[in-house]
Parts: C-alpha cells; structure tokens; sequence
C-alpha cells in the first residue's frame, strides 16, 4: 500500500512539474499584460461612467503622435476581479481622423479596465489596457 | 494529551458483542449510507481511496500556481484568480451544504505532508497553549483581512503567494509537529469547513455502537498495528489524527472525512450516513476530541468570527463601505488604508457582536428570569449563530459562483492557446458566463431565509434544554419568551444581510479613489 502511495505519488509529482513547465512557458509567448505601442485616450459619458450602457469615445494616436486611422478596433471591459462575463464595445471611427466613439455596458459597479486592440491598414497595431476605477453603481 | 478513549473504563473482546451497548443506549444507523453505495462505496473504503481525490486537486493547484505567477496579471483572465475566488469558494460552501466536507478530504495541502512525513516523523506534540481555535481564529480573520487590504480578488500573483504559503505552512506544521496538527489547530479553511459542515446532510459516524463496546483495539484512533509485531508498531493503518474517537463522536466538527477512521476500523463499523443537518448544533455535553463546546471561549469567538465575518465579507462588496471608509478618512486625516480597515473590522468582529449578544443574552435573562451569567449564555447559544452565518456565506459565494460558473472555460481556453500557442480547447468563449443575476438573487433568499429558520431552531432547542427555575410551571412557553431576543438578533442579522445583497456590487481596489 505504501509502495503503491509512493509509486503515485511521485508520478502525480512529476505530471504537476510538467504542468507547472508548461504553464509557466506562458510568458514568453504572450505578454502578461499589454503595453502600450502607440497611445489610446479614453472619455466616458457620464463622466465618471456609472452602470449601464455607457458612451466612449477613444482617441488613437501612434507612436509619432499621429492620429491612427481607419483602424480595425476591439474594446474589452472588464472588472478587476474574477467571476464576470467581459463587455464588448461597438466602436466606429468617427468624421476625426483617429477618434471612435461606441458604447459598452457597465454591468456593475467597481473598477473596471478596457483592452484596446487596435490594427492598422499598414500593418501597425496599437495595444493597450486603460483603468477605469469607481465605475459608480446606480 | 489525554483523551477521552484512553478514559474508558472497561474494555472487551471483539468477539464478546453484548447485545446493547456497555451505556446502555445501543445506537444503530440504518440511514443512507454513502459507503454501502453500489462502485462508489467499495471505492471509498479502500486505504488511499482519497488519493484520487487530492491528485487531480494537487494538480489543479499547480496549474493555478503556474498561472498565478506566470500567468495574464488580469485577475478575470487568470485561472488562479477565478479558481480561488468564484469556483473553489464557490463549491466549497455548496458541496458542505448538499454533502460534507468533501474538500477537507480532497485537500492537497495534505499530499506534500504526507511525503515529508515519509521521510522524516515529527516528533513533537503541539504545544498545550495553543490546542484551541484562537490561532486558526487569527488567521482566518487575517485571511479577511489581507482580502480586503491587498484586494486579493484582484490580484492574481498575491492569490498565488497565498496558495504558495498554504501548502508551505501545512508542510511546516505538520513536519515539526505530531498528528494533525495542522487541520485540527491552523487551518482556517478547515475551520470553516467544520462549522459549515455542522449543516451538512452526510456524517462519518459508527454503524452499531455495540460492535464498538466489545471492541479492545480501539483502531479507528489508535490506528492498525502491524500484527506480527510485540509493541504495536509500527502503525500500519492511522487513526483519527484529530483525536475524534468514533463511539463518542458527535457530528462533523473537527471531521476531514479523511476516511482514516474507516479503513482502520476492522469491524468495517464506520460509515457515511445521512442525518438531520445541523442537529449536531443543539446537543450539549461532552463530544470527543472538542470537550464541551458549550464551555469553550475560543469556539464561541469562532461562531462569531464565522458569522460575523460573512456579514463584514459582503458588506466590504458595496458602495457603503467606501462611504464609511471615507467618513472615518476625514474625521481622523488618515490617508493609509490599513489603520482604517483596522477600525472596521474591530467594529464589525468585535464591538458589534459583543454589543449585540450582550443586549439578546441581558433581555433573555431577564424574560426568562435565568441566573446563568451573559457570557455564559452567550457560550452556550454560540452554536446557533453557525446557521445564519453559513447563509450569509451560501448567499455570497454563491453568487459569484452561479453568475460566473462558465467564465472557467474561456479563462482555461485563453490560458492553453497562450500556453501550448495552439487552440487545443478551441478559442475562448467570453460570451459564457453564469445565470441572471434575477435568478440567483431568488436562490439567495433561499440560503438566508434557510440560515435564519435554522439559527431560530437551534437557539430555541438549546433554551428548551435550560434548567429552568423549579416554580415555573410552563417550562415550554417561558422556552419561547427565552427564545424571543434570540430570534429578534438573528432577524436583525437576516435583514442586514438581505439589505446587503439588495445592494449593487461595487468591487474596487481603489481606497479614497486612489
């Protein structure tokens, strides 16, 4: 019995040491947290935004200071905390060059942060997080 | 230490079964028995049946641990986050409530131990200063507290710094000291989940306590000894490491369904049986391996950490806490968030409770006209917070659980295409979340209304029990005046805990909006 204990022991050991390797090879193949390539400014109405659908309008820029244009952009909010399903904004680029406006739900209130995911028509892209703290609670 | 079976004072032969039990209550079980289940019994009565619980569990913890320090640093994107947060708390509380404490013996901080232990026997007793609740005490109130400082919901790498220290604590302890000393002593989950299982449907109890007064080996504590040897050792089979002696067991305190009990007891006495869900809270007197509870400060200050931190738990979730913890900001000029949360805690842990049980125990005495001290009857009714408590904790970690059940499957989707660089489990669902939150707030009703018709039942069964002045003629009717300021609190911790899951969520990690 205690051989058996051991002998399964040490091959759970093993598969968890493989598991934690594999895992662990996470980082060099995507980065843990995005960094800003270019840059992305963010203003809510309301400003503070409170829950519920909540209008965005996000001004791109690259890493020049020009603005970004005819981009293809994705807008992910989600809460710092575990346990929620995340919201997609529906943006589009506005009559400015670089400027897209959307909308997102706010499904409650708390901090929340926006993954910016924007690809340009020359092959450029833009990513970025941006917190959005004491997203009031109506 | 001594304990209560080395107290007994007559011992048998196996084979010498009187026909009732040595104390003259023969007690048979007859109820649902999990072990006598058809594949699944036959599995959980073999020696090291719970390995195959806690290796897929081990294995679960090392992925998160990977993940946590490896890992996406966005607590929603990363398993050991969400796992440690919505789904093991989340089924913890539920699997107490539809079973037992099934994650006490699925634990994987026991498999490390079990290895050391191996390789080096502990040689020292825990010493007998500290063979009470209040070290587990201080630390599940620190565990509260370094969730709510250090916003541990959010922080995926401080998660796996916590599931790190807990496999290293358990290790350490148990390395250094004998038994299980660091479930029955340290561990405040497993306190958590003892009290929560006072409520659970299913007990590890004896079969028939006759077979157990013929028995003279006393192996379901003492353990199986090798059968060729002269002195008994070396064990073969342990015990109970936490001193529960089967024939004078009661209920699930101190219990990690850890089988030990089961596959040492050569009677094949010991099973898994249904019972009434939180009986065990209204029987008074001595209980093995606890002593009186009744009398038992430390377990009195554990029903209240445990009830009293749910309600501060799910309050700490809502926008009024950053109200209070501004208030107290700008009337002292403190800018640092620890003295703060110091101060509320002491208001909701201590002030609060000892304000309230004070008054109920004061109104009690004097409708019932008892001379019991308050505290002592406050030590006796303790029990009856464990109920209302474990609703709160239902209704909260439940929440989380059922609207996010499903968030599991994109976070483990995201994490093997970002480890493996390919979509073995497809590409990650984010659409997939849980049910309405209308839907469980229904669900959650049910748990506190639960918790309160339970604390109200207990409370009322213990004042019955009551030694009541001898002129009172109707002892049952002055019971219910008895009951009355009890049943007034914990209608007050009912409302207050309705009112906080009435309010919206307002998860920050920011303090002053700092």
């Amino acid at each position: 019995m205690q051989h058996a204990f051991s002998k399964t022991f040490r091959l759970s050991m093993f598969v968890g040491l493989l598991v934690l390797a594999a895992v662990g090879c996470e980082q060099s193949t995507a980065p843990s947290s995005p960094q800003a390539t270019g840059k992305a400014e963010v203003t809510f109405a309301p400003q503070p935004p409170t829950t519920g659908e909540c209008a965005l309008t996000i001004t791109l820029t690259d890493s020049t200071g020009a603005p970004f244009k005819d981009a293809t952009l994705t807008v992910e909010g989600n809460m710092n905390h575990a346990g929620m399903k995340p919201s997609f904004a529906t943006m589009e680029e506005s009559d400015q060059e670089g400027v897209y406006t959307g909308t997102i739900d706010f499904t409650m209130g708390g901090d929340w942060f926006l993954l910016i995911h924007a690809d340009g028509q020359n092959g450029e892209s833009i990513e970025t997080k941006v917190d959005v703290p004491g997203v009031n609670a109506k | 230490m001594t304990t209560l079976w080395q107290q007994r004072p007559t011992e048998r032969h196996p084979t010498q079964i009187p026909p009732r039990g040595a104390t003259g209550k023969r007690k048979q079980r007859t109820s649902f028995d999990l072990l006598a289940v058809p594949l699944l019994g036959g599995i959980l009565r073999r020696p090291g049946s719970r390995l195959l619980v806690q290796i897929p569990v081990l294995f679960v913890s090392l992925v998160m641990i990977a993940h946590a320090f490896w890992g996406p640093q966005l607590a929603p994107k990363n398993l050991a986050a969400l796992l440690t947060w919505v789904h093991f708390r989340g089924l913890v509380v539920l699997v107490l409530l539809l079973g037992g404490n099934f994650f006490c013996m699925g634990c994987p901080f026991m498999l490390p131990r079990e290895l050391a232990r191996k390789l080096h026997s502990p040689r020292w007793q825990w010493p007998k200063k500290l063979r009470n609740k209040w070290p587990a005490i201080t630390l599940f109130v620190g565990v509260l507290f370094a969730y709510e400082l250090f916003d541990l919901f959010a922080n995926p790498w401080w998660t796996g710094v916590l599931i790190v220290s807990y496999f290293a604590i358990a290790l350490l302890v148990d390395s250094l000291f004998q038994r299980a000393s660091f479930c029955k002593f340290v561990c405040p989950i497993g306190q958590f989940n003892f009290l929560g299982a006072s409520l659970s449907p299913l007990e590890v109890a004896v079969r028939d306590t006759a077979v157990c007064d013929g028995c003279v080996t006393k192996d379901c504590i003492k353990g199986t000894a090798n059968p060729h040897s002269q002195t008994g050792l070396p064990v073969v089979q342990r015990g109970c490491e936490l001193d529960l002696f089967q024939p004078r067991k009661s209920g699930n305190l101190d219990c990690t369904f850890c089988m030990d009990c089961v596959y040492a007891c050569p009677e094949d006495n010991i099973g898994v049986f249904a019972r009434m869900p939180g009986e065990e809270l209204t029987t008074v007197g001595p209980k093995s391996g606890m002593g009186i509870i009744e009398r038992r400060g430390d377990f009195s200050a554990l029903a209240v950490a445990f009830t009293f931190g749910a309600l501060l738990n799910a309050f700490a979730m809502i926008s009024p806490v950053y109200a209070l913890e501004n208030s107290i900001a700008s009337a002292t000029g403190l800018t640092v968030e620890w003295p703060i949360l110091s101060a509320i805690f002491a208001l909701f842990l201590i002030i609060e409770p000892a304000v309230l049980l004070g008054v109920t125990a004061f109104a009690t005495q004097r409708v019932a006209g008892f001379n019991e001290g308050i505290t002592a009857q406050v030590k006796r009714l303790a029990p009856s917070l464990i109920p209302i408590g474990f609703g709160v904790w239902l209704a909260h970690y439940a929440f989380h659980f059922l609207t996010g059940a499903l968030t599991v499957v994109p976070v483990a989707q995201n994490a093997v295409r970002q480890s493996f660089g390919k979509a073995w489990f497809g590409n990650p669902q984010w659409q997939l979340g849980g049910l309405p939150e209308s839907v469980v707030y229904a669900i959650e009703l049910g748990f506190l209304a639960l918790g309160l018709i339970g604390s109200i039942a207990v409370a009322w069964t213990l004042l019955r029990q009551s030694s009541f002045p001898s002129q009172i003629k109707n002892v049952e009717r002055v019971a219910l005046q008895a009951t009355a300021p009890w049943a007034v609190f914990y209608l007050t911790l009912f409302v207050s805990a309705v009112w906080i899951m009435n309010q919206p969520m307002d998860m920050r990690g920011t303090f002053l909006g700092g």
